[in-house]
């Protein structure tokens, strides 16, 4: 398979332009700033920690924003009749995919980075190579789920139906985990658990990467990457 | 020098024939028009750029340098044209440059313009320049003129007389073949029926020649005029299934559609008998062309059956059942 970068790099500058002009996928990660800012200043400062905010956010954006922006690019390229001409103007499907996903998550990491000074936490405090790289893969599995999403809708209301039930449960969950110990308990073994520990954790002492959360991201993202990939190779972009 | 070929190809899509009896020779240069509903036309487009797999028989390729357009392809409407443009310069990676070829597809005023503001006339010619900058040996488009006025008709042909210029062969698939008329030189129709059948249309260069000639005389010259609203449409009789009459007017029907004419069902008998034309019954006339089968459901009552896919069913008066018999077998 040759994959070309010039097309690749095409469709990365078409898609970026197209999610900054579409307002029902840069809801999400204007959501995630706004909704931190709303907390740090409408809650007492004790409740709303640097940690918990971030936490907070970092659920938005990472698990709502990045099921969003999967899926909504794709279903909106099915509604609006584009993905076709695309795909007879000799660009592959892999290297739609690739130059799809990459503004997505170029986005997610750029406001994962931006939300530690909005939620008021000190950028010292931070263990920057285990928090990107954990924020990178957590945006990734969410974008690949979007993707699924996305297969199986053709258009974006259909894609927003689709992922509602999915995005309610991942992001507002961990918001819940601290009052019910099975919660907790089965939510750190799912990647947006993961993420919101890491987050408390490394706030409050000083966080070790461990077997346990590493294995919960690889295994997330190895099925749901299977995931993906039978749907794809079941029915293409269009599951029509 | 032919660009694909298709030998007796049949396409099933979910049990049922969708396609059949396609024989067809896409040469380079030419100027196929073929009328076909949207549906076939997906279907024959998808089979040609090699996305489906034919059922039966079989294309051979001697390029595979081909697009397809089809009417509900969309542009990403909230590009400016020129970015748009660019999008695609850069994923074809076009070497020249653009800025010479705007003009011959009338792009200039609306360069900046963003795309969700142009009319359909001006979107289907930034597609056609997409299509253009992709450089393909061969293009597939459906039905351009659908939504185009009669300014967007002239720039369109012209743009596309470009492209025809540079090489590149175009075949256009159209349910009218009024909007074939104005594209291609020649014409095919498919029948669910029978298949890909060529139409002869008369070329101008050869009727203006053989109206130069003094023993020319008009006489097989004949058109049924109906007339819709404002406007007077002709029909040539080889394109009529059968005639109507109901209630006293004769509709002429052609494919699923009725169309009046002011003509009485005597008048048009005595005009259209020359063009193979059959009165059958009281209230219908038939293109004898079109007849495919004749049932006899009982001792006494006669039925004729055309060759369109919903198998229309004529009666046929008892009376005049040796007559046809005489007239097609004679």
């Amino acid at each position: 398979m040759n994959l070309s970068i010039r097309k690749i790099s095409a469709i990365f500058e078409l898609k970026i332009q197209s999610m900054f002009t579409n307002m029902s996928i840069m809801v999400a990660p204007i959501l995630s700033i706004g909704f931190v800012l709303l907390m740090k200043i409408a809650m007492p400062s004790a409740v709303a920690t640097g940690a918990y905010l971030l936490g907070m956010g970092l659920s938005f954006n990472n698990i709502m924003g990045g099921i969003m922006m999967g899926s909504y690019p794709l279903s909106e390229e099915k509604e609006k009749n584009t993905l076709r001409v695309l795909m007879t103007s000799s660009v592959s499907s892999v290297e739609f995919i690739i130059g799809s996903i990459l503004p997505s998550l170029l986005i997610t990491v750029i406001i994962n980075i931006v939300l530690i000074p909005i939620a008021g936490v000190p950028v010292g405090k931070i263990d920057w190579p285990i928090y990107l790289l954990y924020t990178t893969v957590t945006a990734l599995i969410s974008i690949i789920i979007g993707y699924v999403i996305g297969i199986y809708s053709n258009s974006q209301m259909q894609a927003g139906n689709l992922s509602m039930p999915i995005m309610l449960l991942f992001t507002l969950t961990p918001m819940f985990q601290s009052f019910n110990k099975t919660i907790e308990n089965i939510m750190s073994f799912t990647y947006p658990g993961m993420l919101n520990d890491f987050v408390l954790h490394s706030m409050t002492n000083n966080y070790n990467i461990n077997f346990k959360d590493v294995s919960v991201l690889v295994i997330w993202l190895i099925v749901c990457l299977g995931i993906f990939i039978y749907a794809y190779s079941k029915n293409g972009l269009d599951s029509e | 020098m032919p660009l694909i070929t298709l030998k007796d190809v049949l396409k099933q899509d979910d049990g049922v024939i969708t396609l059949k009896n396609i024989n067809l020779t896409i040469n380079s240069g030419s100027q196929i028009g073929i009328k076909m509903s949207p549906e076939e036309t997906r279907q024959l487009f998808d089979l040609i750029t090699g996305q489906t797999t034919v059922s039966s028989g079989n294309i051979e390729y001697q390029t595979t340098s081909i697009i397809s357009e089809l009417n509900e392809d969309g542009l990403y409407e909230k590009m400016t044209v020129a970015r748009y443009i660019k999008t695609f310069k850069k994923i074809a990676n076009y070497q020249d440059d653009i800025n010479q070829h705007i003009e011959h597809f009338s792009l200039q005023d609306i360069w900046q313009t963003k795309i969700n503001q142009l009319t359909p006339n001006q979107k289907k010619r930034v597609s056609l320049f997409r299509m253009f900058i992709l450089s393909p040996k061969l293009l597939l488009i459906e039905s351009p003129l659908i939504n185009a006025n009669d300014d967007g008709i002239k720039l369109y042909l012209k743009a596309v007389d470009y492209l025809r210029s540079q090489n590149i062969t175009i075949l256009f698939s159209s349910f009218y073949i009024e909007e074939l008329l104005l594209l291609c030189k020649d014409f095919y129709r498919y029948n669910g029926a029978t298949g890909l059948e060529k139409i002869e249309v008369e070329d101008e260069s050869t009727a203006e020649e053989s109206a130069n000639t003094k023993e020319f005389h008009p006489s097989k010259v004949f058109k049924v005029a109906c007339k819709m609203a404002d406007k007077t449409i002709y029909f040539s009789p080889n394109e009529i299934d059968f005639i109507e009459s109901i209630n006293s007017v004769s509709n002429i029907r052609i494919g699923d559609d009725y169309y009046p004419s002011n003509l009485t069902m005597n008048e048009l008998e005595n005009k259209l008998t020359h063009f193979g034309f059959f009165r059958c019954h009281r209230s219908y006339l038939v293109n004898l062309q079109q007849i495919s089968e004749l049932i006899s459901y009982s001792r006494n009552s006669y039925t004729l059956i055309l060759k369109r896919p919903a198998k229309e069913k004529l009666p046929l008066s008892r009376a005049k059942v040796e007559e046809l018999r005489q007239l097609i077998e004679s």
